[in-house]
């Protein structure tokens, strides 16, 4: 035998070593449990693959979600902050002005009393807000307006999708799922992936990831039992510095009006730990009890100390949830009671813990696919695929013998391969993607049909059997490439453009053309010349091909 | 075994003129079909709520119906489905339930349309009646997206391929090959129109997979041609086209047919996108095998012959 041919058998054995290394963990997973059913010693062994092929979220079921920041929400929080900071610096610096407003989505105007403040003003922004704001030809001559710049709101609006993102991260984190995703697509969006939710879960988690857990601690002014009665009393107009916020029940049901001082106010900020508690309290049900951080605490006690025998309402996401009377100055810890059931003390809890989101949120796109249907669709394709196998294998061996047979191997180890890289690659193997497989069953042994066709006119050209197979592998060689490659132009864009499942399609197309390029061209070729190396009947077998 | 004899003579660039005459009433055909019966967008695509039910035993597909009716949440669409494969524990009924509508608001509260239908379900059924199977919600922003997404993806792969074509072979190729390539394209979804079947993100991925197939066999005929072409010098291109297009003949079909064998088993056995996908495929591919035999060379001999006579050459005796 030739030392080349050696040297590419051994190369090609060695490969299908690793292959079957490779996929060994995944034919031995119980996907069911998420577990290696691999015996002992492997997992001892170290250096022996035990990960099996990751399964995309709709084989083994597991919520898909897109969720989108309020961007411009959090644009236009900084704005107000800007305002209000830029009118206590002003008190600081003795600068008179009659009003400062925020305009529409990006623009602040000051209004002066007279030229002598207006310059103060102007020079102070010019000097200290140079980066942030920009003056504008709009406005009069005493009220000038200003523009946000926009390079700031877009870190405004980054830095929202990140904090969201982190905020997101931890509440999955304590929720508990094994495994999740949590990506940003484009500037406000985010993709999360969570593997294995039960059904049960499913709305507990849309509720966690979509509240805003905005906590707020306020004193309250004065109350009535709606909001007409509340406006009445004040005159039909809400006073500045101040908020009209609804009580409601357990069941969401308006029971009463709340009047709150937005000063001084505390918020959940200064949480370090939120823990359910079943039992208790005097509405009855579960509560949260919480602790404050260091800095809460100094707020807290002196909020709670300086305002005894207030109610102080406790202001959950925009609603109160309960006003008690502050009886003694509070140091470091606090409860929320509003007759909840342990899930929900649970659940608010977990969102206390993980933080409050900057803006709010929304849901784009879900997609839950529970564990049972993704078991019958990995089943459905594997019969799928079996047949297609079977089928091809019949009719390859039926129409070309010898190198039907030996084209048949190709598609086998193909097929290994395909499985291995998968593998190795950490890939998700979807439900788009278990069809591209069995098509590239179907596709696979068309580099062989190529070959064959063309040694058939080669051998019809009176050349000896050895010699157009040669040939026919040769003049092949370019058509079969040129061929793929555009293949796999399609290919990448779908991957490029697709998401989810239809990647997992692009990625096992991909895989499955330069595996069929590999075993067509390359792992036939070396069998044929094994069999010529060691079958002293070669040259009467004619290649397998009949004329 | 030997289904195409060798030396097999037919003239498939002869009669090209009442090819490109079918092709393009078939392209006319499938350009109606996008406006009627117009193509029927699933969730992926308009947005909206789709719901898949497994009920223990078997329910009135009215008493569903109405349920779901009564909630006023748009457009209702309800399909019944054996469970599972049929096995001993997968006994029951799978409904396949789409709403329109997102979202019902009321007061304070938004209540998503998923939730609505379980809870009417709960009452109707009872809430140990029936399982969640999947639930699928496209907001309105994502779908427009992803349509957009579908259509970029698609006229960027032709784009791709021009050029490889174009830098592998001659522009003439790689024109003639990408007309052909968008001829499958559009007659592939105006079949799929014809059919009703629903458009999903599986069927974009369905033509790209067709375009990148046809290109595949046209590339290997063209491929052949440049052979013949470079081998014999002197000739008719139309001959040469002929000739080369009956030698790959057997080739062409015979890989039409293993995957067509492949694309069979998963029409019959994969469910629901991939059946749908497979469909697709299946006619796609047909129309593939038949553009790369009948269409793309003859519209590279079309290019040729429009570019001899602008130069005022008389065309057919082009040599090469």
């Amino acid at each position: 035998m030739q030392r080349n041919l050696q040297i590419k058998a051994g190369l090609i054995l060695g490969l299908v070593v690793i292959a079957v290394l490779l996929v060994a963990p995944s034919l031995m997973w119980d996907y069911s449990n998420n577990q290696s059913r691999m015996p002992g010693f492997w997992r001892e062994a170290r250096i022996l693959p035990t990960r099996a092929v990751v399964m995309g979220l709709d084989l083994q079921g597991g919520m898909h979600l897109v969720v989108s920041v309020n961007t411009e929400e959090a644009v236009r929080n900084e704005l107000y902050q800007i305002k209000d900071g830029l009118r206590s610096i002003f008190k600081e610096e003795k600068i008179k002005i009659d009003k400062i407003e925020v305009l529409g989505e990006d623009k602040i105007q000051i209004s002066f009393p007279d030229a002598e403040n207006l310059k103060k003003g102007t020079d102070y922004i010019a000097g200290n807000y140079s980066r942030v704001l920009h003056p504008t030809t709009e406005g009069g001559t005493l009220q000038p307006i200003y523009i946000l710049d926009e390079a700031q709101a877009e870190y405004y609006r980054t830095n929202a999708t990140r904090q969201v993102m982190e905020t997101l991260q931890s509440r999955i984190d304590e929720f508990g799922v094994a495994e999740p995703s949590i990506q940003r697509q484009g500037k406000d969006r985010i993709v999360l992936q969570l593997p294995g939710i039960k059904e049960e879960d499913r709305a507990r988690v849309l509720n966690i990831i979509q509240r805003t857990a905005k906590l707020e601690f306020m004193l309250v002014e004065t109350f009535a039992a709606s909001k007409e009665a509340l406006l009445e009393r004040l005159g039909g107009s809400l006073p500045s510095g101040r908020r009209l916020l609804p009580e409601v029940d357990k069941e969401g049901k308006i029971v009463a009006w709340y009047l709150l001082k937005e000063e001084p106010k505390i918020t959940g900020d200064y949480l370090v730990d939120a823990r359910p508690v079943f039992g208790g309290g005097n509405l009855g049900g579960a509560l949260v009890s919480f602790q404050w951080n260091l800095e809460g605490a100094r707020r807290f006690s002196r909020l709670t100390g300086e305002h005894i025998g207030e109610n102080l309402a406790i202001v959950l996401e925009d609603k109160v949830r309960s006003a008690p009377v502050i009886k003694d100055r509070i140091f470091d810890r606090g409860q929320i009671e509003g007759n909840f059931t342990p899930q929900e003390a649970t659940d608010l809890a977990i969102v206390l813990r993980a933080g409050a989101l900057p803006v709010e949120i929304n849901i784009e796109e879900e997609r839950t696919v529970g564990p049972s249907l993704g078991n019958d669709l990995i089943k459905r394709g594997m019969i799928a695929g079996i047949l297609a196998g079977a089928s091809v294998i019949v009719f390859m061996v039926a129409y070309y013998s010898f190198g039907g047979l030996i084209a048949s191997i190709a598609l086998i180890l193909n097929l290994l391969f395909i499985f291995a890289v998968l593998a190795v690659l950490r890939a998700t193997l979807t439900l788009p993607g278990v069809a591209g497989i069995a098509l590239t069953i179907g596709m696979a042994v068309d580099a062989n049909i190529i070959i064959f066709e063309r040694v058939r006119e080669e051998l019809r050209s009176g050349k000896s059997g050895r010699s157009a197979l040669e040939a026919g592998y040769k003049r092949s060689l370019w058509t079969i490439l040129d061929a793929n490659i555009t293949t796999l132009i399609a290919a990448a864009i779908l991957f490029q453009v697709g998401t989810g499942p239809i990647r997992g399609f692009a990625v096992t197309l991909t895989i499955g053309v330069v595996g069929t390029v590999f075993c067509g061209l390359v792992v036939s070729k070396v069998i044929y010349e094994l069999w010529f190396a060691l079958s002293k009947r070669a040259e009467k077998l004619e290649v397998g091909i009949k004329v | 075994m030997e289904w195409i004899k060798p030396g097999i003579k037919i003239d498939f660039v002869g009669k090209r003129f009442y090819f490109f005459l079918f092709s393009l009433g078939l392209i006319i055909l499938s350009i109606i079909s996008f406006f009627f019966p117009g193509p029927n967008w699933g969730i992926d695509f308009k947005g909206g709520t789709e719901l898949r039910l497994r009920f223990k035993e078997q329910v009135e597909i009215a008493k569903v119906r109405s349920l779901v009716e009564s909630l006023n949440l748009g457009e209702v669409q309800i399909q019944q489905f054996r469970a599972g494969l049929g096995g001993e524990e997968e006994q029951g009924v799978d409904f396949l339930i789409r709403v329109e509508e997102l979202k019902q608001t009321s007061q304070e509260e938004e209540v998503k349309a998923d939730k609505l239908i379980t809870s009417k379900f709960s009452e109707g059924f009872g809430s140990e009646a029936f399982t969640i199977l999947e639930v699928n919600y496209v907001g309105p922003k994502v779908g427009k997206e992803l349509r957009e997404r579908g259509a970029k993806a698609l006229l960027y792969s032709l784009v791709g391929i021009l050029f490889y074509v174009g830098f592998r072979f001659e522009f003439r190729y790689a024109l003639g090959a990408v007309l052909a390539l968008f001829h499958d394209a559009i007659i592939s979804a105006g079949f799929y129109n014809l059919l009703q079947r629903e458009w999903s993100l599986a069927i974009i991925a369905g033509l790209l997979t067709i375009i990148g197939y046809s290109v595949n066999d046209t590339i290997v005929i063209f491929d052949r041609i440049r052979e013949t072409v470079r081998r014999t010098k002197r000739g008719n291109l139309k001959e040469l086209i002929n000739q080369s297009i009956n030698q790959t003949l057997s080739r062409t079909l015979l890989t039409s047919l293993t995957t067509l064998m492949a694309l069979v088993f998963l029409a019959v056995f994969g469910g629901g996108v991939i059946r749908d996908f497979s469909i697709l495929m299946i006619f796609g591919l047909i129309i593939g095998t038949y553009s790369s035999i009948y269409i793309a060379s003859s519209l590279v001999l079309l290019i040729e012959d429009i570019r001899l006579r602008r130069k005022g050459e008389e065309p057919k005796k082009e040599k090469k």
